[in-house]
C-alpha cells in the first residue's frame, strides 16, 4: 500500500475523495496479529451506495462479534478514481487497514443486482486477483458470493470458489471458523477446504458440480462430482430473529450516502406473493422481531450514531402484525428527540387516517404506492391483491390531509399483459385526479400532481413467472410509447425505466454458465457500472454477445419449458417448484392467492423451520 | 458515558457554546456540509442539550467560523452551538471527544466573548514536494507571490475574471530544503475578504510547473494553525 502522503495528490484530484479515506467512526480496527481470518467485504458499487446497505450493516457486525475474524469493508472505486489507480499502479484496499486484497484470506462480494458483475469482476482486476477460479491457485484469496443473486449465480460461477445462500450471519462465521481450523491443523488446501466447506448447510461450490448441457442448449442436469456434496443447495436461515445478531454501532459515512439513516430490520419475508416478485418467495418464511427488541435495537443505535431518521425496513411494513404498538413505542420517545420514523413500503389497503398522522415522514414527503398494474383482471393475475378502491381510499385520506402529489408504481410487459390493461394504468390516474377534485378538504390553493413510474418486468428465478418470457425489446418500447400517447393530462407526469436495461437484467437474473466469457470479455474491455446511466451501453452489450457467440434473447425472451432443468434448480430457496407451478397456472386464470396471514398455502417454505406466525 | 449537563433547568434563553477543534488526516478531504452533518450527529451522540431551530423541519443550530476548503488540515476550527441547559465545558470536551473519530479533536470549550465576524486572519503552513523545486526555486517562488498586483483568475457569479488578491497577504514567509518548500503565511479569512491558500499554490503550479509530475512522489499539503483578529491578537 503506498503512503497516505503519496495518495494525497491523487485524493485532491477526485470527485468526492471523502469514499476513499475510511476511519469513519465506530470503524473496527483490529490487530493483524490477533486475527485468525482475514475477511474482506466487498460491494460491487459506489461508497454511498454500499454504506446504505443493510446486509453488510448486519454482516459486518456478526463477522467482527467473533474475536478471531477481522472484516473489512472494500468498495468499487468511481471512474474518476478508477482511472488515477490504473495509471499509477495504485491497488485496491479496504478500508479500515488499507490492505490490498490479496492480503486477505477471504474476499466476499455481496450480489445485490445483477447489473454489478462487471464492477466486481473490475474490482477483482484492480486488486491484482485473475478472475477466472481456474486460474487462481493457492496464493490467491477465497473468493465467496452471496446475497439476492446467488439464488441464480450461473453466470458468474466460474468467477467464484463458493457461494453462501440464504441469511449469512451464521453461515459466514461458521465458514471462517472450518478456514481458521484447516489452516491451524495443516490440512488446508483450497480444495479441501471448498469440499469440506460444500458439506456445510448453505454453502454452494460451483466447481464441485457437472453441468451439462442439451443440443437445443437448454440445461440437461447438474451432478455433484462427490457423494458428500449435495444434490441441492438448501438456503439458510436465521431460525430467531429476536435472538439474530443486530449491531448496536453504525459505521458512520462522513459523505452523504444514499440511505443515510437507522435502518430497523423489522421482519424477513412477506406474506403476499406476488408473482414476480423474487423478494416475496426467496425471502420465506416470515420471521417478525417483536416490538420490544425492535424498540430496544432502535433506542440503542440511535444513542451511537445520533442519526436523526429511523427506516423501518421490511418488504411491507403494514403487514408487520403489531406495527401499532411498535410506532407507539417508537413514537414515545422519538418526537421529543427530533427522531423521524419513515415507513417506506407502505401498501394502500392498509394504509390508514391513523399512520397519515403518525408518521411524519409520510406528513412532510411524498406519497408512493404500488398498484403495479392498471386493471383489476392483471392485478388479479399477478396476485397483487389490491382494487381500485382501496387506492383511492388511500389517496383520498392522504388529500385530506392537505397532500397534492401521489407518486404511483406500475409495470410494464407482465404476462398475459394486454393493451386494455395498459389504458387502465392512464385511467387509474385519471381516477385518481378525479378523487382529489372530489375531495372537499383538498389543499385548494394547490393543484394536483400525479406520478406514473412505470417499470419494465422481468422474469426473476424462484418466482411463479420464472419461465415467462420478456416482451422482446420493440415490444417493451412500444408499449412505453403507447403509454405515452394515452397519458395526455398534464397533471400526470410519466416516467418509463430503460427497457434495454432491463432487458440486460433478464439476461443475467435466468442465465447460466456459458454467459461468463461475455461478462469477463466485458470487464477487460472497461465496461463497468452497468446500473449505472451514464455508463450503460446497450449497443457495446449486444456486440460482446455477438462476438461470444451468445444470443440474449435465448435467456431473456423465450419461454422456458415447465418442465425444463432450470440453471437455478441446484438452489433450494424453500418455496418448491410444484408450488411455484401452481401459482403460475393461478395466473392464467386470473385467481389470487390468499396471503400467509389468512391461510397457509403450503409453499414449502415452512420446512426450513424458523420461529414465525404464520406457518402451518 | 461523561454527563454533561450542571443543571437540568431550562435557560431563559439559549446559550452559545464555543468548540475549538482540530481537523487533520483524512478529515481534510471531508466538505463543509459532511463536518456539519458529522458533529450534528457527534453532539447527539454526546447528549448535549442542544436548542433546535423552530421551523418546519427542527434541526440543531451549528454556526462554523471560517470556511475550510476540501484537502486542508486544520488545528483552529471554531464552532458555535446554541444549548438549553447549562453545561460543564470541560465534560464536553470529554464526552464530544469520546464520540469523535481520532482525526477529528475538540480541543477547547467556552461560553464565547466574540462573534466570529472578528475572525480576520488565518495562518497556514504550506509544504510542497516537488521535482521542480530545485537550486533558485525559493527566489523565484519569492518575487511571483509577492508581486503587485497578484493576478489570478477566478470563477465568481459574474463569470470568469481576473482578480489581485495581493490584498489578502498579511505576512508571507518561504523557504527552501532541497525539493520541498514551505511557506508560513497570514492570510484574510474575514466574510468580506477570503483568501483560500491553493491560489498560492495555483499560482507556483502554473507559473513555475511544479505538482505536474508523478502524483505519488509530488505532494502538498495546508494546515491552518491559528486565526487573529483585526490587530493579530489571537481570536478566541
Amino acid at each position: 500500500m503506498c503512503k497516505k502522503e503519496n495518495l494525497s495528490t491523487v485524493l485532491k484530484s477526485v470527485s468526492k475523495p471523502g469514499r476513499y479515506t475510511g476511519g469513519e467512526f465506530n470503524q473496527i480496527i483490529k490487530k493483524k496479529e490477533d486475527v485468525a481470518v482475514r475477511f474482506a467485504f466487498c460491494f460491487p458499487d459506489t461508497y454511498e451506495i454500499g454504506m446504505s446497505n443493510l446486509g453488510v450493516r448486519l454482516l459486518y457486525e456478526a463477522l467482527n462479534r467473533e474475536e478471531s475474524i477481522w472484516c473489512e469493508r472494500v468498495y468499487a472505486p468511481w471512474l474518476d478514481m478508477d482511472e488515477k489507480m490504473r495509471e499509477h499502479g495504485i491497488p485496491l484496499t479496504a478500508h479500515e487497514s488499507g490492505d490490498v486484497l490479496t492480503d486477505f484470506d477471504i474476499v466476499a462480494f455481496t450480489l445485490q443486482y445483477e447489473l454489478c458483475y462487471t464492477t466486481m469482476l473490475h474490482m477483482l482486476d484492480l486488486a491484482g486477483i485473475p478472475m477466472l477460479a481456474s486460474e487462481r491457485g493457492e496464493e490467491f484469496p477465497i473468493i465467496l458470493g452471496g446475497g439476492p443473486c446467488t439464488y441464480n449465480a450461473e453466470p458468474i460461477a466460474d468467477f467464484y470458489d463458493i457461494f453462501s445462500i440464504g441469511e449469512g450471519e451464521e453461515a459466514l462465521p461458521e465458514l471462517c471458523r472450518l478456514y481458521e481450523r484447516m489452516k491451524a491443523d495443516g490440512s488446508y488446501t483450497k480444495a479441501e477446504f471448498l469440499h469440506a466447506a460444500a458439506r456445510i448447510p448453505g454453502f454452494y461450490v460451483p466447481s464441485l458440480y457437472d453441468v451439462r448441457y442439451n443440443e437445443d442448449g437448454t440445461v440437461h442436469s447438474y451432478t455433484p462430482k462427490y457423494a458428500d456434496v449435495p444434490k441441492r443447495v438448501k438456503k439458510r436461515i436465521i431460525e430467531d430473529m429476536d435472538k439474530a445478531i443486530y449491531p448496536e454501532k453504525l459505521v458512520m459515512p462522513y459523505i452523504e450516502t444514499v440511505h443515510d439513516r437507522i435502518t430497523l430490520e423489522v421482519y424477513r419475508g412477506c406474506i403476499r406473493g406476488c408473482r414476480f416478485c423474487q423478494a416475496g418467495m426467496v425471502y420465506r418464511p416470515i420471521r417478525e422481531k417483536s416490538p420490544g427488541t425492535l424498540c430496544r435495537q432502535a433506542k440503542c443505535l440511535y444513542e451511537n450514531t445520533g442519526y436523526d431518521e429511523i427506516s423501518l425496513i421490511s418488504l411491507s411494513i403494514s403487514d408487520y402484525s403489531r406495527l401499532s404498538e411498535l410506532t407507539d413505542g417508537l413514537l414515545s420517545w422519538t418526537n421529543d428527540e427530533h427522531v423521524n420514523l419513515s415507513l417506506p413500503s407502505l401498501r394502500v389497503d392498509s394504509f390508514t387516517e391513523e399512520l397519515m398522522e403518525k408518521i411524519s415522514t409520510i406528513r412532510t414527503g411524498g406519497l408512493t404506492f404500488a398498484p403495479e398494474a392498471g386493471t383489476q383482471r392483471l392485478r388479479d393475475a399477478i396476485n397483487k391483491n389490491v382494487d381500485e378502491e382501496d387506492l383511492l381510499r388511500a389517496v383520498n385520506i392522504a388529500f385530506s390531509a392537505g397532500k397534492s402529489s401521489v407518486k404511483l408504481y406500475f409495470m410494464q410487459g407482465l404476462p398475459t399483459e394486454e393493451m386494455s390493461d395498459l389504458d387502465g394504468i392512464a385511467d387509474l390516474a385519471g381516477k385518481v385526479i378525479g378523487t382529489y377534485y372530489k375531495n372537499p378538504k383538498r389543499n385548494k390553493a394547490r393543484g394536483v400532481q400525479v406520478t406514473v413510474s412505470v417499470s419494465c418486468f422481468i422474469p426473476k428465478p424462484f418466482t411463479p413467472f420464472q419461465w415467462e418470457a420478456q416482451d422482446d425489446l420493440e415490444t417493451l418500447e412500444a408499449k412505453q410509447e403507447y403509454l405515452k400517447d394515452k397519458i395526455t393530462d398534464r397533471r400526470i407526469r410519466y416516467h418509463y425505466h430503460n427497457a434495454r436495461v432491463s432487458r440486460l437484467e433478464a439476461v443475467f437474473a435466468r442465465g447460466d454458465r456459458r454467459l461468463a466469457p461475455a461478462l469477463m470479455l466485458a470487464a477487460k474491455e472497461g465496461v463497468v457500472f452497468d446500473a449505472w446511466d451514464e455508463c450503460f451501453d446497450y449497443d457495446r452489450w449486444m456486440d460482446i454477445f455477438e462476438r461470444t457467440g451468445i444470443d440474449p434473447a435465448f435467456y431473456a425472451n423465450r419461454r422456458f419449458g415447465l418442465e425444463e432443468c432450470l440453471p437455478w434448480d441446484v438452489i433450494d430457496c424453500g418455496v418448491t417448484k410444484q408450488y411455484l407451478r401452481l401459482e403460475h397456472d393461478r395466473a392464467y386464470q386470473n385467481i389470487t392467492t390468499p396471503s400467509c396471514a389468512e391461510n397457509c398455502n403450503g409453499c414449502g417454505a415452512n420446512k426450513l423451520g424458523g420461529k414465525n406466525r404464520w406457518c402451518k | 458515558m461523561v454527563q454533561v449537563i450542571t443543571d437540568d433547568a431550562l435557560l431563559e434563553r439559549p446559550r452559545t457554546l464555543r468548540l475549538r477543534f482540530s481537523k487533520v488526516g483524512s478529515l481534510q478531504y471531508i466538505s463543509h456540509l459532511d463536518l456539519m452533518r458529522t458533529m450534528t450527529r457527534a453532539l447527539i451522540r454526546a447528549r448535549l442539550p442542544l436548542w433546535y431551530t423552530q421551523g418546519y423541519n427542527p434541526i440543531p443550530h451549528l454556526v462554523f467560523a471560517t470556511p475550510l476548503s476540501v484537502g486542508t488540515e486544520s488545528r483552529c476550527e471554531f464552532l458555535d452551538v446554541r444549548i438549553v441547559k447549562n453545561v460543564d465545558s470541560d465534560a464536553v470536551l470529554a464526552a464530544v471527544n469520546a464520540t469523535l473519530p481520532q482525526e477529528l479533536r475538540i480541543l477547547e470549550v467556552y461560553y464565547p466573548e466574540t462573534k466570529f465576524n472578528a475572525l480576520v486572519y488565518s495562518e497556514y503552513e504550506i509544504k510542497i514536494v516537488s521535482d521542480a523545486i530545485a537550486d533558485g526555486y525559493l527566489s523565484q517562488a519569492s518575487e511571483l507571490l509577492w508581486k503587485k498586483p497578484l493576478t489570478v483568475t477566478k470563477k465568481t457569479k459574474a463569470g470568469i475574471r481576473d482578480v489581485d488578491v495581493s490584498g489578502g497577504i498579511r505576512k508571507l514567509e518561504l523557504n527552501q530544503e532541497g525539493n520541498l518548500l514551505q511557506i508560513h503565511a497570514v492570510l484574510a479569512a474575514n466574510s468580506a475578504e477570503f483568501l483560500n491558500p491553493e491560489l498560492l499554490i495555483r499560482i507556483l503550479k502554473e507559473k513555475t510547473g511544479i505538482l505536474s509530475g508523478d502524483p505519488m512522489q509530488e505532494y502538498y499539503s495546508i494546515l491552518r494553525i491559528a486565526d487573529y483578529t483585526e490587530d493579530m491578537a489571537r481570536f478566541r
